[in-house]
């Protein structure tokens, strides 16, 4: 209920009167925790209930940082307002400030976070000395954060001086990433490219001049300090190639993202609002759920994979237990207005040839730029929505690559044991099997999983939670903030079409015995609902491996989910046929062996 | 609740004030308050920098310290080729004269660093206005009366010119045949472009810009190479030009017209049409990104009713059921034909 007292400007409130309302040293109850995308911007509501935190209401809006609103707090006041008329809980006070803490009757908010992904990526040009070394380690780095590779120096360069130096001026970077030498090895020619870097640094102005992060032989960075002079702003990190075989991204990785928040956060119009309405530091959409997904790999003791696909970044997280978790973040790619650069490295050909039907190829070449134009526009026809996927899979296909060139092997071939599904192409899908059945393509994993979509927008938001209130992060994931999908059973190995790959044996309580025969070259849908669990028996035929080896039987107890326990038996790699009208049936069929 | 969506301004007559900025720091040369015309330059900077390293301690095989000792110009100083750089000192100490034209911008680590004339780029107003700021050493803010019409895509080039509509409806292409008219310094306003020998042919016809209601998205490569600026005010495809816009063209046949692209690297900031009047507004139109109301002239741009325009007749209060099974909150919508369709406010632009 509003009162007089309520409506009167209570944010600014003495810690006195605040204490009196709320007793000393109580952790937070409630939070509001925005995710700040570069199209859309999602703000949830957490609040403890019944001993046990829940996602209370959740709500999206277009992100405001561009025009015509050049200010991102607005974005996020409205959705707020929003919650509040939605829970009828007074969440700001009447000039639109936050109010906290939350007061006992009822008003307000505990504490507030956001992660952002909105701001534009950090330009940088990468300096080492080999290709396939020190620039090959330095590109890993930066794609841990939204970075984009702008131009590349090397030994193998061959343009003179000047011109690098003209490079540096015209393309304004806002960080040089300088890596090379073994600790111990070749000097003097990074101290070349030093010179290079000082010349082109000092020609632009104090307001454009571009950071430098050195992450190489560690002999040098004095030299290099001296060089650069007190003009140009050093960072010094970890030695990402220490020696030839061995590789340290994690120092240089984290000096980048902290770059990226310095840089390009705390530039977006409005982000000072946001920042105090925070009472934690706002952090990087990818790095939050790197540490989520890092927490589910703990929690699952297995590995844990979590793909986000944005609007203007592709997000890959690769998470083990008691191993560093790998983040990929492609931030020229996605699905908003970075849309078509797939066509910069495949023709449009690669896209069609998802599509479950006929489509011109003259207006898909059209669809594409306009979505780049219209970014935030969702899909309304059928033909619309199968080419949005079409450019899914190829985009992500293409990340995929790029990244898993850089993970060990030994990584690669470890099994899966949970799918965490992001982005508003894959969870605002009409049937979340669609999704499901998109990364099955693209990341054609193998062996027995679960999946989890993040349909409210608020995975990386728990991850930044969680750094903080671990206790209401957990209880909100245990709570149902993420829509389980089910699982997937993707056997390894070869067939012909039409050989049995496997036997499966369904048994649940609330319904009858379940047997299967999955050919090689279909996949199927087992229905199995949310909340439900099942005794599953798999037997793998002897060509085929679930995970313990060809043709051994396993005994497995699942539980259920939106889509239920998908049997992916098409092999690996997926081939498609060249055929149009024969691979157009057969992606309908693979359509309907998720359900549609 | 409110609901925000993308805007576009289409109107006829208001208060207009539009950044004109260097991609770098230069000279800002225009005043505050000073009244410009199109063609006045009102900022410039060095354009692409050359730069020659001569390694002179290297050459000479003296010491940095020799080489400050023995230097004969300071950073700054002009020089030519044959300049004397470096004095003798002493019996068998060379000199060292200079091997090429420049200007010295560094001396680094025992070499030279010279920088070479640049050419320079110069900002011109592009429409008759006023400077009412300065921003730093970038640029100005003018401001214009006139008409304004927020565009979606240019080509990367900007300009101005007279406005010749081609063509007499907002979907007809431009052909070879409307080329053929006086033509020359015009900017031209057309549909649409659905061929790329036109697109040559234009440029042939010494047109000063083109200004089209929808391209066919495999022309881009074509457009972005046309030496002339090509603005596009509603996307890609082949459904021609919004009525109103094309209208509002036709009824300024024979204005002067600016075509002001898209900053780089600046998010939001869209490519706009301009046509100075001298007429003053009366009241400032209502802003941009104001939340949507019942009554709202709207354009929508997905299938199945893409580029259609309408008035907003209701603004849905739960997410609805869209033909393909997805969920989204959006409004009613009366189309120009009578049809009320729903539509998801993301794919909803409001016209102000």
């Amino acid at each position: 209920m509003i009162t007089d007292e309520l409506m009167t400007d209570t944010s600014t409130e003495p810690a006195a009167d605040a204490a009196a309302e709320t007793p000393p040293n109580t952790p937070p109850k409630s939070f509001l925790i925005a995710n700040c995308g570069s199209v859309n911007t999602t703000v949830a509501l957490f609040d403890a209930a019944a001993d046990s935190y829940r996602l209370v209401a959740c709500v999206t809006v277009p992100t405001t940082a561009a025009e015509p609103w050049s200010n991102i707090h607005l974005g996020i006041q409205e959705a707020v307002a929003q919650i509040a008329a939605i829970t009828g809980r007074m969440l700001m006070n009447q000039r639109g400030d936050l109010i906290r803490p939350a007061r006992i009757s009822g008003t307000g908010v505990d504490a507030f976070a956001a992660v952002v992904s909105a701001a534009p990526p950090l330009n940088t040009i990468l300096v080492g000395l080999y290709e396939k070394v020190s620039l090959a380690s330095a590109r890993r780095a930066l794609n841990s954060a939204y970075a984009r590779e702008l131009d590349a120096f090397s030994l193998a360069d061959t343009r003179g001086e000047s011109e690098q130096i003209g490079s540096i001026i015209q393309n304004q970077p806002d960080l040089i990433f300088v890596a090379g030498g073994a600790n111990g090895g070749a000097e003097e020619r990074l101290l070349q490219l030093i010179d290079t870097i000082q010349i082109g640094a000092l020609a632009l102005s104090d307001v454009k001049r571009p950071r430098v992060l050195f992450a190489g032989n560690k002999a040098l960075r004095e030299r290099i300090r001296t060089t650069l002079g007190e003009n140009i702003h050093l960072h010094v990190a970890e030695n990402v190639r220490p020696s030839l075989d061995s590789e340290n991204l994690a120092d240089a990785g984290q000096i980048v993202n902290e770059l990226y928040e310095a840089l390009k956060i705390k530039s977006l119009p409005g982000i000072q609002d946001v920042s105090e309405w925070s009472g934690f530091p706002l952090q990087p959409t990818a790095q939050a759920l790197a540490d989520i997904t890092t927490y589910f790999a703990a929690l699952q003791n297995g590995r844990v994979m979590a793909v986000d696909l944005g609007a203007n970044h592709i997000t890959l997280v690769d998470a083990v237990p008691e191993n560093r978790t790998r983040l990929c973040i492609q931030s020229n790619m996605g699905m908003g207005q970075p849309i078509a650069n797939v066509l910069n490295k495949k023709p449009l050909s690669d896209i069609l040839r998802w599509l479950p039907s006929p489509m011109d190829a003259e207006k898909a070449l059209d669809f594409i730029h306009n979505k780049a134009l219209y970014p935030q526009t969702i899909p309304m026809t059928e033909p619309e929505l199968r080419l949005e996927q079409a450019i899914a899979r190829e985009a992500l296909r293409d990340a995929m690559a790029e990244m898993c060139a850089s993970w060990d092997n030994g990584r690669a071939t470890m099994p899966l044991n949970l799918l965490l599904i992001a982005g508003q192409t894959l969870t605002a899908a009409p049937r979340p099997s669609q999704a499901l059945l998109l990364l099955l393509d693209v990341l054609r994993p193998t062996g027995i999983f679960a999946a989890a979509m993040d349909v409210y927008g608020v995975l990386p938001g728990l991850g930044a939670l969680a750094v903080h209130e671990p206790l209401a992060a957990v209880q909100s994931l245990e709570g149902g903030a993420l829509l389980d999908l089910g699982w997937v059973v993707a056997p390894m190995g070869k067939g012909q079409p039409g050989q049995t790959a496997l036997h499966i044996v369904m048994e649940s309580e609330e319904s009858q015995r379940l047997e299967v025969e999955v050919e090689y070259g279909t996949i199927e849908t087992l229905p199995l609902a949310p909340g439900r669990s099942a005794k599953v028996t798999l037997q793998p035929t002897r060509r085929f491996d679930v995970g313990f080896g060809p043709g051994k039987e396993k005994q497995v107890t699942i539980h259920g989910g939106a889509v239920g326990l998908v049997i992916d038996a098409r092999g690996r790699p997926l081939n498609l046929p060249a055929d149009d009208e024969v691979r157009q049936a057969l992606l309908r069929q693979w359509l309907w062996g998720v359900g549609g | 609740m409110n609901y925000f969506t993308r805007s576009t301004i289409i109107t006829p007559l208001t208060r207009i004030r539009r950044e004109r900025m260097l991609p770098g720091g230069g000279e800002v040369i225009a005043k505050i308050g000073q009244e410009v015309t199109p063609t006045l330059i009102v900022a410039r900077m060095a354009g692409k920098m050359n730069f020659e390293i001569v390694p002179v301690c290297k050459l000479l095989r003296i010491t940095q310290e020799e080489l400050s000792e023995r230097l004969l110009i300071r950073r700054g100083d002009a020089v030519k080729l044959g300049t004397p750089l470096v004095g003798k000192a002493g019996f068998g100490r060379k000199s060292f004269d200079s091997p090429v034209d420049g200007v010295l911008y560094a001396i680094v680590n025992g070499r030279l660093v010279f920088q070479q004339a640049a050419q320079y780029i110069e900002l011109r107003a592009l429409a008759k206005g006023r400077v009412v700021n300065r921003v730093a050493n970038r640029g100005v803010v003018l401001e214009i009366n006139g008409s304004r019409i927020q565009a979606v895509w240019d080509s990367g080039k900007e300009g101005f010119g007279v406005i010749h509509t081609a063509g007499t409806t907002a979907v007809a292409p431009l052909t070879p045949v409307q080329l053929e008219g006086e033509v020359n310094n015009r900017i031209l306003v057309t549909g649409k472009i659905t061929q790329a020998d036109v697109l040559e042919q234009a440029e042939q016809a010494g047109i000063s810009g083109l200004i089209a209601g929808s391209i066919a998205a495999q022309l881009l490569p074509a457009a972005r190479a046309a030496g002339y600026p090509i603005f596009v005010t509603d996307g890609f495809g082949e459904h021609g030009m919004n009525p109103e816009i094309f209208q509002l063209m036709q009824q300024s046949e024979a204005r002067d017209v600016a075509l002001f692209k898209s900053p780089p690297n600046q998010s939001g900031i869209r490519p706009e049409i301009i046509i100075p009047l001298e007429a003053v507004p009366g009241e400032d139109i209502l802003p941009a990104g104001r939340p949507l109301a019942v009554g709202q002239p709207v354009r929508i741009m997905r299938q199945p009713f893409d580029n259609q325009t309408g008035v907003v007749v209701n603004l849905r209060q739960r997410a609805q059921i869209t033909p393909i099974g997805s969920r989204a909150y959006g409004a009613d919508v009366e189309l120009s034909d009578g049809q009320v369709v729903f539509a998801p406010f993301a794919n909803l632009d409001a016209i102000i």
